[in-house]
């Protein structure tokens, strides 16, 4: 919901700056194999719609989800000219760091947990177990590799979608605003 | 029906659908790339 927030953003932003002619920039995007990002989306619904639980019972949809970092990261490559894929796929590369160090999830701990969960407790949220319909794992922090990179940063309530997010997180949401600004080329492909 | 059919002839030239579909693809590519995780137990995206 958040980071799909920041295309609305973006779209208002470019829309203030050029205003009906935003629509003619963003048809005008050089973006290629634009198909590779909802095969990405894709690949990772079988684990966004899993409940919490044991890692277990998610092996297959963990390793869907670890081929669809493969298939943005071809995405990315393809479309590396673009400033905005370039900070984007930054934003990709800290993520997937994060979580192939930490077992194939992103890590999340209890304390940030109880922040996007008002009224929950750390001892509630049992470590080493997947957190449900999301990419997280509930790692303590002294067990997660890469901390910074981690689910560690918080919009808390009274924000009306609690979140926690990542550095990588970030990058992708600037990223995407940078591109919804119009087409900007570095280099030749 | 009538005025849905009304509403697709005026907007649904192909630079609209274009530009709804190079939204799609970045949405794609926010919830792929992106791993925040929500409150009560809603996850992220």
């Amino acid at each position: 919901m958040i980071l799909a927030l920041s295309v609305a953003v973006g779209f208002v932003v470019g829309w203030a700056r050029y205003r009906g002619r935003i629509f003619g920039r963003i048809a005008a995007l050089p973006l290629r194999s634009t198909w590779l990002a909802l095969l990405a989306v894709a690949l990772q619904l079988p684990l966004l719609r899993a409940p919490a639980g044991s890692v277990e019972r998610i092996r297959v949809q963990q390793v869907l989800f670890l081929l669809s970092h493969l298939v943005l990261l071809i995405f990315v490559w393809r479309n590396r000219r673009l400033t905005g894929i370039q900070i984007l796929g930054l934003g990709v590369m800290c993520n997937l760091l994060v979580i192939a160090v930490n077992g194939g999830f992103m890590p999340i701990a209890p304390q940030t947990l109880t922040r996007i969960n008002p009224g929950s407790l750390p001892s509630q949220w049992l470590a080493g177990l997947y957190y449900g319909y999301s990419k997280d794992i509930i790692l303590l922090r002294e067990q997660t590799r890469f901390e910074m990179l981690s689910d560690m940063w918080v919009i808390p309530p009274p924000f009306p979608w609690p979140t926690a997010f990542s550095l990588g997180d970030v990058l992708i949401a600037l990223g995407i605003m940078v591109l919804l600004q119009g087409s900007a080329v570095t280099g030749r492909s | 029906m009538n005025k849905l059919n009304q509403l697709w002839l005026r907007y649904g030239t192909p630079s609209n659908l274009k530009v709804l579909y190079v939204l799609l693809a970045l949405v794609a590519l926010a919830v792929a790339g992106g791993a925040p995780s929500g409150g009560s137990g809603v996850g992220g995206g």
